[in-house]
């Protein structure tokens, strides 16, 4: 799936989705569940916190 | 080596709170450095800075909205939503530290006030061309940092 499906699919824009995966934006609670919605997995299997 | 983790903790917790500080310093000495310039300028040539400065930064503040509407004509094409949750949030931050960095660029104009014969008129118009170059950077800045922690 690419930046651009994945950013149709959960509503926002594709930058939204390079920010994510560079780890430079934490998504909100909403934007959280509905990717892991459309990747069929828990919040917790796809996003990892890291303690500062 | 509880006591040598918690030190290594600290030194990385200084470096995050630096970074987030030489951002704000960056920016403050970035316009230092174009007025300090520009001052140069009209000792050397003879030149009067406002007819360098205001038209330089309304081309630049013009600019920066012609690839503003770029980018969203972009974005309809690709027909993607104009704003989401990120792009409202790096909005609200860059306003706000524009917002903050403005305050003391307004204190250095009241100061220059007092020591300059320049009109009201343009000290007020400089200062506005200014807010409008100091969010451009805050913006900019905000897009390339990020908002990792907030």
């Amino acid at each position: 799936m690419s930046q651009m499906e994945l950013a149709q699919k959960v509503g926002v824009r594709r930058e939204t989705i390079v920010f994510l995966e560079k780890g430079k934006y934490n998504p909100s609670l909403k934007l959280a569940h509905d990717i892991s919605r459309v990747f069929g997995l828990t919040i917790e299997e796809i996003f990892f916190f890291e303690s500062n | 080596m509880l006591y040598i983790s918690n030190f290594v903790l600290e030194i990385c917790n200084l470096k995050v709170f630096n970074m987030k500080r030489r951002f704000n310093i960056l920016i403050v000495g970035t316009l230092l450095l174009i007025s300090s310039g520009l001052w140069v300028l009209s000792v050397r040539l003879s030149v009067d800075p406002k007819e360098v400065l205001v038209p330089g930064g309304a081309l630049i503040v013009i600019g920066y909205g012609l690839y503003l509407g770029v980018l969203k004509i972009k974005s309809l094409k690709r027909k993607e939503p104009l704003d989401d949750e990120f792009s409202k949030k790096v909005m609200i931050k860059s306003s706000s530290l524009s917002f903050y960095i403005s305050l003391y660029m307004w204190l250095f104009i009241m100061y220059l006030s007092d020591k300059t014969n320049k009109e009201a008129s343009d000290l007020i118009g400089s200062g506005i061309i200014g807010m409008a170059i100091i969010f451009m950077l805050s913006w900019v800045g905000t897009k390339f940092y990020g908002m990792k922690d907030e």
